[in-house]
């Protein structure tokens, strides 16, 4: 418990410059769309026209831009990265910081198993996760309100939330299975970003050309797409994958650092 | 002069990757371009319709998708932020690794003034950011030419790939100047990824509001790919701020430095 205490704190400086970027991203994006909005639906139909591709790229295909869900289910794809990229940071970090900051021949010297500290590090990444997730959730109603002419969306941001906290949970949860992989934080932190982007830049791909949509299954930002999650609907194949992606990993995580030489 | 060879044989391998990052990411993006350039025609015409504002609030400006320069411009909006990553990545550590790695006070002590250390790590850094943009060119243009069949004018596409140097000049300036100003910095990479989103939501912002004046703010504005294909050149008001910034950047670097007490536990 005290672990988990501790960690909150050690964390606490960085959770909160996090959730305030998430803040200020929401505010941003509500910005931009009353530039949109103004526009009207003429230009809806104008932009329907446009080749599939393209529309691929601006992060448009099936939503409707000038109405505030479809925008915002266009501008959810941030906050993937956002809080994909703080995800897999933390996931990275929490355990191998020990080693960098030195702290390592403390900690586990102490009478206590290593699996309960880590286990304890992976519960303060979860509480961490969470918050960002509720910061995120309560911007995005404030600000969406604000600049809401139609009816309220509620719903399909609490949907759009939780496939945020599924995915924040995957990333993390292989950030933290490749920490226990890798020699220290330097190496951890690249090789789970790069995994990070590229899976990132896969899903970017499959959307521009459709012929490799059988690639979706290796990128989690695939699993639950916006379209669907604003319904309601998540597809329960996915979710399985999601939780198998984060039982196995984190086993990883556990039995990497059981039987590892820390570094000290 | 060690200095300067033994910080160039550390660097050199991380440099590499990048710019392989660097020239893969844009492999990838222009074998989508053969997928857009199908529909040349009927983009052209229908983007004539937009009214002003629709086009400045999607971000596309006057970026003609169905060039070849174009969309080049799109994507190397994307190969741009990862040189600015590694750019304030090299800034960043060019001093302070020395910190993190405890070899500080031993670097010090050695009878060389401080400012030959700070001239030599910049050198270092300054002469990898010039031979990554150098094979960065090379490989783009061998890219492009294999996946775009089309005529594009070759002074422009330098023109726009030369701006790397200026942007990541700006970021290695801003790097040093952090990593002298900052205490304890333990991991370099999230900064870095920060700073650099930081600066592009504020680009993202400044293009979709109607005046202009946050483009002072964020080095991406300085270098609008849009006109330099129109214009065929840079702007002057943002190049002359840019190469200010960096001087004063590294000027400031060097005076802080000379005073700065060096942590050697």
């Amino acid at each position: 418990m005290n672990i988990v205490l501790r960690e909150l704190r050690a964390n606490l400086k960085s959770l909160i410059i996090w959730s305030v970027s998430m803040v200020l991203l929401i505010a941003m994006g509500m910005v931009k769309y009353s530039g949109i909005a103004a526009v009207g639906q003429e230009a809806n139909e104008l932009l329907n026209q446009l080749p599939e591709a393209m529309k691929s790229i601006l992060g448009m295909n099936y939503l409707d831009l000038t109405s505030i869900s479809g925008y915002y289910g266009m501008f959810f794809l941030y906050f993937l990265l956002l809080g994909g990229t703080h995800a897999v940071m933390l996931g990275a970090t929490i355990i191998s910081k020990e080693e960098r900051d030195k702290t390592a021949d403390f900690l586990f010297v102490k009478p206590i198993v290593r699996s309960k500290v880590i286990t304890a590090k992976l519960i303060a990444v979860l509480i961490n996760l969470a918050i960002v997730n509720l910061v995120t959730l309560l911007a995005s109603v404030f600000f969406v309100a604000m600049y809401n002419k139609g009816e309220p969306i509620n719903d399909q941001i609490n949907y759009l939330m939780i496939s945020l906290f599924i995915l924040q949970i995957i990333f993390a949860s292989i950030g933290a299975g490749i920490s226990g992989l890798a020699k220290n934080t330097k190496k951890a932190t690249s090789w789970a970003t790069t995994l990070f982007l590229i899976t990132f830049l896969l899903s970017m791909a499959i959307e521009i050309y459709n012929k490799i949509d059988f690639l979706k299954y290796l990128t989690p930002f695939k699993y639950f797409p916006t379209v669907e999650v604003m319904k309601g609907s998540f597809d329960p194949f996915f979710l399985l994958l999601a939780a198998v992606i984060v039982i196995g990993f984190t086993v990883l995580t556990y039995i990497t650092f059981q039987k590892r030489d820390l570094y000290i | 002069m060690n200095i300067y060879w033994q910080e160039l044989k550390m660097s050199v391998r991380t440099m590499i990757s990048w710019t392989l990052g660097m020239l893969l990411t844009l492999l990838f993006f222009m074998f989508m371009f053969t997928a857009v350039a199908k529909d040349v025609a009927i983009i052209n015409q229908i983007m004539t319709k937009f009214p002003p504002e629709l086009v400045r609030a999607l971000g596309l400006s006057s970026l003609d998708l169905s060039t070849v320069l174009g969309f080049y411009g799109y994507v190397f909006m994307f190969i741009l932020l990862v040189a600015a990553v590694y750019a304030l990545k090299s800034g960043i550590s060019a001093l302070s690794e020395e910190i993190r790695a405890k070899t500080a006070d031993f670097l010090v002590s050695k009878p060389i003034s401080r400012t030959t250390i700070v001239t030599a790590k910049i050198m270092s850094v300054v002469t990898l950011v010039v031979l990554q943009i150098i094979i960065y060119i090379g490989g783009a243009f061998v890219i492009i030419q294999i996946t775009a069949n089309q005529y594009f004018h070759k002074p422009t596409f330098l023109l726009i790939n030369l701006s790397l140097f200026f942007v990541e000049l700006f970021f290695v300036g801003l790097g040093l100047l952090l990593s002298v100003i900052i205490n304890k910095i333990k991991t370099v990479l999230p900064i870095a990824l920060g700073i650099v989103f930081g600066f592009w939501i504020l680009q993202m912002l400044n293009q979709s509001l109607a005046d202009h004046t946050l483009a002072y703010f964020t080095p991406f504005a300085y270098f609008d790919i849009a006109k330099i294909i129109e214009t065929g050149s840079y702007e002057n008001v943002y190049l002359f701020s840019d190469v200010v910034l960096i001087l004063v950047f590294t000027v400031l670097t060097y005076i802080i430095y000379q005073r700065k007490d060096m942590p050697s536990v």
